[in-house]
C-alpha cells in the first residue's frame, strides 16, 4: 500500500489512507499521531526540527509513536546523556544531514542505541560515508541500525538489480507519495519542495495519471542506458540504481563498490548484533 | 585498563610530571576526536574491557571533555578521570551539573593534589582546586605523587575531611622519564619513602582512609609489620609493573609514559586490547632480560621469580640503560620494531 507523506492539515481529508504525517515541531507529535490514528491505518510522524536533537525534550507520551525526527545536528552529547534511556525506549529514528560532524554524530548515536539515518546527495563526502557505512554494516560491536545502509543491504541482490533503498528516506514513489498542504502530489520530497507535482489535488491520488508517473519513475533507469549515461556503465549500478545520476556525482562509484563488498562480506560473516539495553 | 589521553595539553608544570616529555614533543592532533572516541569505546568493548581512564595532559582542557566522559559512562564503562581539578568556574559548573546525572559508582575523578608548601602554586589555582573539591568531592579520590623523600601528607587528610572526598588515597612513587629531567624517587630512597608513608598510619586509621599503591613499589622495601598494617587497613598494595597502555589523541599507543619513546604503535595495528597489553608485556620482559630489577638482588629474588613483585618499575631500568648503555636500549627498540 502506498503511504502518503502529508502535512498535519490533510489528516482529516485522507481518512483510510496510510499516513506519514509531517509536523514542524516536536510539540505537534502527539496530537498529530492521535488524530491520524483515529482516521487511518496510520504509519508514523515525521518531525522537521529546526533545532538540534539536544534542544528537543522527548516525552513519555511519545511512546508507541513511530517518529522520524529530522534534526540539523545532535548538539552536545552532555545534554543527551541523561535522556538516553527514554530516547532508546521510544520508536524514534533520528535523521541527520550526512555531512561534516554529523557523520561522527550518527556513529555516536548508534553506538548508544539510538537508531539513526543519514541523508546525502551526489555531493557527499563519499570517503567519510564509506567509513560510516562500514561501521553500520560490519562494526564489531552491537549498535543501533544506521540507515540507509541497512536498507541498502536488505535491497541488494547479488545477481540482479536491487530494490530501491530510497524507502529509508521516504524517497521511493512505489511506496511513498508526498503531498503539500494543498493536496498536490509529488513523487519525492525534493520534487515537492521544487514544485514539481504529478497531480494537483487529493481527488487525483488514485488517478491513472499518478499511477503512470510512478511507473515511469520506476522504469526511468532504462532511459540512462538508452542515453549511454555514465551511470549505466558503472559497476555499482546494481546497488545505487543511478540515484545520483542527475547530479553528476564524483566518487559515488567507489563508495557503492565498497558498499557492495561490505554487504557481501556481511552475508558471509553475519551482522554485528543489534543494540540491546 | 586503557588510559586514553584526551589531550596533550596541561595547565600545570609539576616537577615530577610523567607526561612532560610527551607534551613537549607532541606533533599530533591536540584533542581526541569523536570518531576516535567511538572507535576506542568499540575496540575496548569488543576486547571485554569495562574500565577506562581518561587523562592528559589535563583532560578537562578538551573542549568536549564533559561529553566524552559521559559518553564512556553511557557506553557502560567504569570511568576514572585523572585531573588537576584546575578549571574555570564556568567549566566546573557545566561539569558538576552534568555529572550529577551519572551513576556515582561508575565515574571517579582521581584528583592529583600537590602539597601547597612543597609544590607551591598560585592562589588562583588553589581556589580552583578547592572549588572543584567543594562541588565534586563525593566523586573524587585524592591522589598524591611522591617525588621527594621528605614528602608530607597532612594537607591531604585535611582535604579529605573538609570536602568529603572518597576515602581511598592513590599514592604513586614518581618515576624517571629518560631525558626529561623530571624529579623522581631514586631506588635507594624508596625504602625511606615507604617508611615515611607508613609513619602516617595513625592518621590513615583515624580518617579511615585506605592507601592505594600505584605501580612500581618494590615489596622488599615494605617491612612485614607495615605490610600487615596495610593489609588490615584494607589498603590496595601493588608491587607490580604492568603495561599501563596509554593511547594518544591521534591514536598512537605505547606501554606507559616513561617507555613512550621505545615502541610507539598505532591502535589500528591491533585487533584487541589484550593484544596491545601482550605486545608491551613482551617489551617489559625484553628490558628485564638486560637488568632484572631496580636492585642488584632482584635477579635472584624469589618474589620476583614468583611474580609477587616486579622488581620495581621497568622505567628505572630504561632510565639506567639510557644513561649507561644506550646501544642496548636501541637494540631493544629495534627488536621491538621487528615485532608485527
Amino acid at each position: 500500500m502506498t503511504r502518503l507523506v502529508c502535512p498535519e492539515v490533510l489528516i482529516d481529508r485522507l481518512e483510510g489512507r496510510s499516513l506519514c504525517v509531517r509536523v514542524d515541531s516536536p510539540d505537534r507529535i502527539v496530537e498529530a499521531a492521535d488524530r491520524a490514528r483515529r482516521r487511518s491505518p496510520w504509519t508514523c510522524v515525521i518531525c522537521d526540527s529546526a533545532v538540534p536533537l539536544d534542544e528537543i525534550n522527548p516525552e513519555e507520551t511519545w511512546r508507541g509513536i513511530a517518529i522520524a525526527l529530522m534534526a540539523p545536528s545532535i548538539g552536545r552529547f552532555r545534554n543527551l546523556a541523561s535522556r538516553l534511556e527514554l530516547l532508546r525506549g521510544l520508536g524514534l529514528r533520528v535523521f541527520l544531514p550526512g555531512e561534516g560532524e554529523n557523520l561522527a554524530a550518527a556513529r555516536l548515536l548508534a553506538s548508544v542505541g539510538i537508531s539513526v539515518t543519514v541523508t546525502f546527495d551526489g555531493s557527499a563526502d563519499w570517503e567519510a560515508l564509506a567509513d560510516l557505512m562500514t561501521y553500520a554494516l560490519i562494526g564489531p560491536v552491537r549498535h543501533a541500525p544506521v540507515e540507509p545502509f541497512e536498507t541498502m543491504a536488505a535491497c541488494y541482490r547479488s545477481a540482479a538489480r536491487g530494490e530501491d533503498w530510497g524507502r529509508a528516506w521516504f524517497d521511493d514513489p512505489s511506496r511513498y507519495l508526498h503531498l503539500d498542504a494543498a493536496g498536490r502530489v509529488a513523487l519525492t520530497r525534493r520534487e515537492l519542495l521544487d514544485g514539481r507535482f504529478v497531480a494537483d489535488g487529493i481527488s487525483n491520488l488514485d488517478s491513472d495519471e499518478v499511477k503512470e508517473s510512478v511507473e515511469a519513475r520506476n522504469q526511468a533507469w532504462r532511459e540512462l542506458f538508452a542515453q549511454d549515461h555514465v551511470c549505466a556503465r558503472c559497476a555499482s549500478w546494481r546497488i545505487c540504481g543511478a540515484r545520483f545520476a542527475a547530479s553528476a556525482p564524483d566518487g559515488c562509484a567507489a563508495f557503492f563498490d565498497e558498499t557492495t563488498q561490505i554487504i557481501e562480506r556481511r552475508r558471509r560473516t553475519g551482522p554485528a548484533r543489534s543494540w540491546q539495553p | 585498563m586503557a588510559n586514553i589521553l584526551l589531550t596533550n595539553k596541561c595547565i600545570r608544570e609539576c616537577p615530577y610530571c610523567f607526561a612532560g616529555r610527551e607534551m613537549a614533543q607532541s606533533e599530533g592532533q591536540d584533542f581526541l576526536s569523536w570518531e576516535n572516541a567511538v572507535y576506542l569505546a568499540d575496540f575496548l568493548t569488543a576486547s571485554g574491557e569495562r574500565r577506562v581512564s581518561l587523562l592528559g595532559g589535563e583532560p578537562s582542557l578538551h573542549p568536549e571533555f564533559v561529553d566524552i566522559t559521559l559518553y564512556f559512562v553511557a557506553r557502560g564503562f567504569d570511568v576514572n578521570v585523572f585531573t588537576s581539578a584546575i578549571m574555570s568556574s564556568a567549566r566546573l559548573e557545566t561539569l558538576a551539573r552534568h555529572v550529577a546525572a551519572a551513576p556515582a559508582e561508575r565515574l571517579n575523578f582521581v584528583c592529583n593534589l600537590n602539597d601547597p608548601e612543597q609544590t607551591p602554586t598560585t592562589a588562583s589555582e588553589r581556589e580552583q582546586v578547592e572549588a572543584f573539591l567543594a562541588r565534586l568531592g563525593a566523586w573524587t579520590m585524592p591522589a598524591f605523587n611522591i617525588y621527594r623523600p621528605d614528602f608530607r601528607l597532612e594537607f591531604l587528610f585535611g582535604l579529605v575531611e573538609r570536602f568529603g572526598l572518597r576515602k581511598r588515597l592513590r599514592l604513586g612513587i614518581t618515576h624517571p622519564i629518560a631525558g626529561a629531567g623530571n624529579a623522581w624517587i631514586r631506588a635507594g630512597e624508596i625504602g625511606a619513602v615507604i617508611e615515611r608513608l607508613c609513619s602516617y598510619r595513625h592518621a590513615f586509621e583515624a580518617a579511615l582512609i585506605r592507601p592505594s599503591f600505584d605501580c612500581g613499589f618494590p615489596l622488599c622495601r615494605v617491612v612485614d609489620a607495615d605490610l600487615g598494617w596495610l593489609t588490615r587497613l584494607g589498603a590496595s598494595t601493588n608491587f607490580k609493573c604492568r603495561p599501563a597502555i596509554d593511547i594518544t589523541p591521534d591514536m598512537e599507543v605505547y606501554c606507559c609514559f616513561p617507555l613512550s619513546f621505545l615502541d610507539r604503535r598505532s591502535v589500528f595495528e591491533f585487533d584487541s586490547f589484550r593484544q596491545i597489553v601482550e605486545h608491551y608485556r613482551k617489551l617489559q620482559e625484553r628490558v628485564r632480560t638486560e637488568i632484572a630489577g631496580i636492585y642488584d638482588e632482584c635477579g635472584s629474588c624469589i618474589h620476583r621469580s614468583e611474580a609477587t613483585c616486579a622488581g620495581g618499575g621497568v622505567c628505572h631500568i630504561v632510565n639506567r640503560l639510557a644513561a649507561e648503555a644506550p646501544a642496548t636500549l636501541k637494540k631493544i627498540a629495534d627488536d621491538q620494531a621487528c615485532l608485527s
